[in-house]
Formats: structure tokens, sequence, C-alpha cells
């Protein structure tokens, strides 16, 4: 789905956000674990046991059982990658000149779209929690409203207080604009 | 062919049957809401490549083996 159809006509897009690269590079890291497991362990099988890969007999050997049981193992894994990269990708946080949009993917078949206004937003916080977030420069971003609700919340974004700080910037123009008293 | 080898085949296609069909629903899923960069569209690409050359590998494998059987009881 096009971001661009969620658009007013005027309206631009100023800020885009998706989840920082490390939380790619945390799944692509614990999924290439999985995919070369079997790997290794028909590496080491075929170097102490290469009998056990040897199709010559008629009888259905280990080795169909290895091929089979990590074809298995593979798509398993292979679909699960492909989804988490899918749910990484489609959540999305975009802030355009007049208001704040979350789309945001929970599994397969829940998918939410919230929009707020910029005027009707009170407050903007951005939170860095742990030794690598803190490094790397990524965190959450929590938009409140008058109504003291937790609006959105932007999860692991890159430069989380440069976020807030726009958006605040953002939110401040567009009441100006609108002339609207806090 | 012993039984136990004729049970994990068929434990085989069921279980693969139900991840093909979760693949299914993640593919159109992806189609519908994520193919809309050059990005998207080479990762999708390289998912189904993958998913059919380890569909095809296992395809083979038991192919191969029914394809012994046949003989093996041919020569019988």
């Amino acid at each position: 789905m096009k971001i661009e159809r969620l658009l007013h006509p005027q309206e631009e897009v100023l800020i885009f956000l998706r989840r920082d690269k490390w939380v790619l590079l945390k799944m692509a890291l614990l999924y290439g674990v999985l995919l070369f497991g079997p790997l290794a362990i028909v590496a080491i099988a075929w170097w102490f046991f290469p009998q056990w890969l040897d199709r010559q007999t008629a009888e259905p050997s280990i080795s169909v059982f290895i091929i089979l049981g990590s074809s298995l193992y593979y798509l398993f894994v292979w679909v699960f990658l492909y989804r988490a990269w899918l749910d990484y990708y489609l959540d999305v946080w975009f802030v355009t000149n007049e208001r704040v949009v979350s789309i945001e993917q929970k599994g397969l078949f829940s998918r939410t779209i919230a929009e707020q206004r910029l005027f009707r937003i009170q407050d903007v916080h951005a939170e860095v929690h742990g030794v690598i977030a803190t490094v790397l420069d990524f965190g959450n971003v929590t938009i409140q409203t008058a109504a003291a609700e937790v609006v959105f919340e932007f999860k692991e974004v890159p430069k989380p207080h440069l976020v807030a700080r726009n958006i605040i910037k953002l939110v401040e123009w567009d009441k100006r604009r609108r002339n609207v008293r806090e | 062919m012993g039984i136990p080898f004729v049970a994990f085949l068929l434990l085989y296609v069921i279980a693969a049957s139900c991840i093909m069909v979760f693949a299914s629903f993640t593919l159109y899923h992806a189609v519908k809401y994520a193919l809309t960069s050059s990005v998207s569209i080479v990762v999708t690409t390289i998912f189904v490549c993958g998913l059919l050359g380890i569909l095809i590998m296992s395809g083979v494998t038991i192919s191969q083996v029914a394809w012994d059987q046949v003989l093996y009881f041919s020569i019988l």
C-alpha cells in the first residue's frame, strides 16, 4: 500500500520512520544461525559418518531422512524469516504538514492505521534505554494529546531525540498557522 | 519400503502443506501491502526463489526414493 494514497491534497510527508537497522541486523543474526545450523550438522555427519549419506542401497537410507528433515526445517525458518522482515517493513510512522500517522502490522491479520492532527498534540518525549540503543542512538518516541493518553508510540526509531524535537517544532508551527491557543 | 518411512513421508507432506498455506498468506499480505519499492520486490523475489528451491529439492529427493523403490521391486 503506497503512502501517497493516504495523503490529502497539498499534504507532504516531512518525517518518515521505520525501526532502526539494528532490528534488521538482530533478525539477520538470529535467522543466520538458524539457517546455517543444519548445514553444520550435515557437514559433521558427512565428515564422521559418510556412509549415512550414501544412497546406493535400495532401502531409504538415513540420507533421505536428513534431506527431508532439513528441507522441512528450512521451510519453517525461511517462511518465518520473511514474515519477520515483513513485520519490520510494514511498521511505518510518518509526520506530514498536517498530521501524524502510525501504521502498525501486528501479525498477519491485524493492521492498525491511526492518525492525529498536529495541533492536538500536547506532549512528545523520547526514550533511549540500554547500551546498544545508546551507542546506536535509537529508541522510542511517545506522543500524547491533551487527554494525556498515549496516542502513538514510535518504537525503536533512529535518532529519537531529534525526531521528538522536530515533531514539537511542527506542532508549534501548525498551532501558529491555525491560531490555536494552548 | 518400511512403514516408519511411509509415516515420515506422510508427516513431511502434512507439515510442508501447513507451512505452504502460511507462506501463501504471508505472500498475499506482501503483495497487498509491501510491494511498493524495489527493496521489497527484491526481498520477496528472493523469498519465493528460496521457497521454490527447497520444495524442488525435497520433491527431487522423494521422487528419487520412489524411483529406487520401483526399481527394487521390479528386480524382485
